[in-house]
């Protein structure tokens, strides 16, 4: 550790005071410009309503973040490769069909099993298709995503006729959303499940590495002997596999096949990635970056919805927020 | 030098004085107390380890990095450029060692990229720029550069020249090279020469950042050495024995390198090609790679030396012959970088900058990119493993990084270029294909390259070295290969050539003298 050891040796030598400036640079590269914002959210809002610290309220926010983190978790992998998803939403609403006509059509606890299948098959799809697209005729993912996003609506809208999927038996409702597992709630032992795999995944296995050497430097990558074809394929079919599960639990809660659901969902889940400090340039960010950007966007929903902000209101400031995100992002990524 | 010239050089005022100047990084000090003082027509060399802070100082001098503290003259002045545009219109121009044209723009566009000749209107003139563009190139002795092509189309080093070129656009009054010559071949390299003198003639001052210690007895008149961020000393460069440079810039002694053992080659082919053609230069070269050597492959610019290694790699289209690779024939199509690379062959990358780092990304993720597969079962790393792998290289290599964890672009040029070569032996391969290995290394790290080189070989790996510089090839290589017009005009083995002989072999001709 010759060299590390004199390195370091010449900066100490130089005077103290920059730990601390260095710790805090090393919060703010991780996680973008997202800690100051949580603090002067989390003081405002528990200043300017009783009820936002009430343990209530944290439950109801801990159970509504659990479908967004999934979503966010699905777009920072995509985004960490250089690319971004625009097709969540509209693969959110096609599983949630598919699921919903699977469980009508077969009753019982069999058909709950088998609706979980064909809802994360239909993720999985939206999502290799999309992977295809990318890796193999090297289209933009812009493009291909913002085109899945209108032929996958479009699929929703035609099985239904626009018309909600009632009716969804009881049981659904009760193993996915109310549902408990030595007193844990279900929705929280999948995201607790899928922030454990996705953990593995990004750090420790080769899969991750590539994920973001590719996004890095694609060409850099490919050099090095970097599958950038396979790689940039996984991610965009994980990222499909998350939303697809997401689309299950959201249609376990509605309790209905919703072919408008998830409408906002693509947007907001790039902001809560960007404002947890994933670059949208690619190669950088971290998982718990990105966790914790979907906190954040779902606490100040929740808090706006406290004071009673409009939710017209709400969509300006989220994407007001997007903007800053990228701005922040720019200068902090810029090196 | 003669008498009057060496008077008339004293009295010739100082145009850039810098002092005490000092620059903190997170975790690292670039600079703890540089000085430089440079004349008016004088070639000023600047010479220190990697990571001894002279790009960080060039980047203080030409106003992309705002220094901590310290002081700066310039042409008599206080100069405290607060922008690299600042610095250009104080008449400061600076080649950087990572290129900045834009790929996908001819070479006139990005010659004039933010100074357009703009007529009436705000139009751009087109064609007095293409025109401009030309006779500029020609005047530098650039002639081969084609001024309409896209940059992406021309190879490292016309792209260096260009770069060169957009800073000559007008005449500067002090320009900075950082390691010119670290992509140039010797024809390339004596052409800069040529227009270096002709600027000291004008009265610029030149600041000439190396690590090929050479050159500095061959264009430069005063040497200035840094060591860890601080000045060494100043000194006309006649009055400085090459020894003692590197004493002052390392602190310690370096060996001459040894030469290569035959004794270590074996029987068994590693490489055979036969009448490779390639889209572009390649003629139909044939050549044969044994476990254990280490063959060097030299050429000028345009001799298709510089595809061999993107052929063999499969980034450059192979048109015609046969390629043989640890003993199976390879079709064209085959010839794809991933299974290459879990084959066992590695390609150490020419262009650092785009094509070998993933700069965003750690020191460590970088060395161990090529190896996930060999740190654990199924694709699951081992990372404790790794963490020890890694800093076992960073020290081996002398890699200078406050940790593993450091972004490798924020490493100085040379230790990101040691970081790939870690990379390279991380994966253990059987064949080496090596571009430019030690470009923007420092001598005592080089030195420490050729040694594990040598290494590599002795434990039975073919190595290939593609490289514009003579020296490396005359020191590492059992044999030789010079590259003419896309085929092997002679071959060497060890101890038989010396450097000119070498580069009239590139020439394809007997008489370096009558070819140049
Ligand atoms: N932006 C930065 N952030 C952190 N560290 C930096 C930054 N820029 C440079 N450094 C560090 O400062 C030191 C000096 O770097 P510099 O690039 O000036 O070296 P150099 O003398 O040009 O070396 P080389 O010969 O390898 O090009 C190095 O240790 C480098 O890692
Ligand atoms: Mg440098």
């Amino acid at each position: 550790m010759n060299t590390m050891a004199e390195t370091r040796g010449r900066e100490t030598g130089d005077g103290g005071g920059n730990a601390v400036l260095d710790a805090a640079r090393i919060i703010f590269t991780k996680t973008g410009a997202l800690l100051p914002l949580f603090v002067i959210m989390a003081i405002y809002f528990s200043v300017a309503s009783e009820h936002f610290l009430s343990g209530r309220n944290m439950s109801t926010i801990a159970t509504q973040s659990v479908y967004f983190t999934l979503v966010v978790i699905a777009q920072a992998i995509v985004m960490i490769t250089g690319g971004f998803d625009l097709s969540v939403g509209a693969a959110l609403a096609l599983t949630s069909i598919t699921t919903s006509s699977v469980i009508v059509a077969v009753p019982g606890a069999g058909g709950i099993v088998l609706a979980t299948g064909a809802g994360m098959l239909t993720g999985a799809s939206v999502g290799a298709a999309n992977g295809l697209l990318i890796s193999q005729f090297r289209v933009s993912p812009l493009i291909v995503t913002l085109g899945m996003a209108s032929v996958v609506s479009g699929l929703a809208l035609i099985i239904t006729g626009g018309v909600p999927i009632f009716n969804l038996p009881q049981l659904f409702k009760e193993t996915l959303y109310t549902g408990d597992l030595a007193g844990v709630p279900v929705p929280w032992l999948v995201v607790l499940l899928v922030v454990g795999i996705a953990y593995i995944a990004l750090y420790w296995h080769r899969l991750g590495r590539n994920w973001y050497a590719v996004g890095g430097n694609p060409v850099s990558a490919h050099i090095a002997g970097v599958p950038v074809k396979r790689a940039l394929f996984l991610a965009y079919l994980s990222a499909g596999v998350l939303v697809g599960i997401a689309g299950v639990m959201l249609t376990a809660r509605v309790g209905s096949g919703e072919p408008n659901l998830g409408g906002t969902f693509a947007l907001q889940s790039i902001a809560a990635a960007v404002l947890g400090g994933i670059s949208l340039r690619g190669g950088q960010g971290s998982l718990w970056g990105a966790i914790l950007g979907a906190i954040f966007l779902v606490l100040l929903q929740n808090g706006l919805d406290l004071v009673g902000v409009s939710s017209y209101l709400q969509m300006i400031i989220t994407g007001a927020l997007l903007v800053f995100a990228v701005i922040v992002d720019h200068y902090w990524h810029k090196g | 030098m003669p008498e009057s010239g060496r008077r008339r050089q004293q009295l010739m005022d100082t145009i850039l004085d810098v002092s005490g100047v000092r620059k903190r990084f997170p975790g690292v000090t670039a600079l703890a107390d540089a000085h430089l003082m440079v004349r008016a027509g004088e070639v000023h060399a600047l010479v220190g380890e990697n990571g001894a802070g002279k790009s960080t100082l060039v980047g203080v001098i030409c106003g992309a990095v705002q220094p901590d503290t310290g002081r700066m003259r310039f042409l008599g002045e206080d100069y405290h450029p607060r922008s690299p545009q600042e610095a250009y219109q104080s008449g400061i121009r600076v080649v950087f060692q990572h290129l900045s044209l834009i790929p996908n723009l001819s070479v006139t566009d990005n010659l004039f990229l933010g100074r357009e000749m703009a007529g009436a209107l705000g139009f751009i003139r087109r064609r007095d720029m293409g025109v401009r563009a030309r006779t500029l190139l020609e005047e530098l002795g650039f002639a081969h550069i084609p001024a309409s092509a896209r940059v992406d189309t021309l190879s490292t080093s016309q792209k260096y020249l260009v770069e060169v070129a957009k800073a000559m656009l007008e005449r500067p009054k002090l320009i900075i090279l950082d390691e010119p010559t670290a992509a140039l071949n010797a024809a390339e390299t004596s052409v800069l020469f040529d227009l270096v003198a002709s600027l000291k003639d004008a009265g610029s001052g030149v600041i000439w950042i190396t690590h090929r210690l050479e050159e500095l007895y061959q264009i430069t008149d005063q040497v200035t050495v840094m060591r860890d961020g601080r000045f060494v000393e100043s000194r006309p460069t006649a009055s400085l024995e090459r020894d003692e440079i590197i004493r002052l810039m390392t602190g310690r002694q370096i060996a001459d390198s040894e030469a290569p053992d035959p004794a270590h080659i074996g029987s068994e082919n590693r490489l055979v090609i036969s009448d490779l053609h390639t889209a572009g230069g390649l003629k139909g070269l044939s050549m044969a790679v044994r476990a254990g050597e280490v063959v060097g492959l030299g050429g000028l610019a345009g001799s298709g030396v510089e595809e061999i290694g993107r052929a063999l790699y499969g980034l450059h289209p192979v048109t015609r012959g046969e390629i043989e690779l640890l003993g199976r024939p390879f079709r064209p199509r085959d010839l794809r970088p991933h299974r290459l690379a879990r084959q066992g062959i590695f390609y150490l990358p020419g262009d650092r900058q785009s094509e070998g780092i993933v700069d965003v990304r750690p020191v460590s993720e970088n060395a161990t990119l090529s190896s996930l597969d060999a740190l654990g079962r199924m694709g699951f790393l081992h990372r404790l493993n790794e963490r020890r792998t890694v800093a076992d290289y960073v020290q081996r290599l002398r890699v200078s990084t406050p940790s593993a964890a450091q972004p490798i672009k924020l490493l100085s040029g040379g230790n990101q270029q040691k970081v790939l070569f870690a990379r390279g032996m991380l994966t253990e391969p059987q064949l080496f294909i090596l571009e430019e290995p030690t470009q923007g290394v420092d001598v005592g790290s080089k030195a420490d390259i050729y040694a594990v080189t040598r290494e590599l070989a002795e434990a039975g790996a073919a190595v290939i070295v593609i490289s514009t510089d003579t020296r490396e090839l005359l020191t590492v290589c059992h044999r030789i290969i010079a590259i003419s017009q896309g085929r092997m005009s002679r071959e060497f083995t060890q101890g038989e050539a010396d450097e000119e002989q070498l580069v009239s072999a590139y020439f394809g001709s007997q008489d370096s003298r009558e070819a140049v």
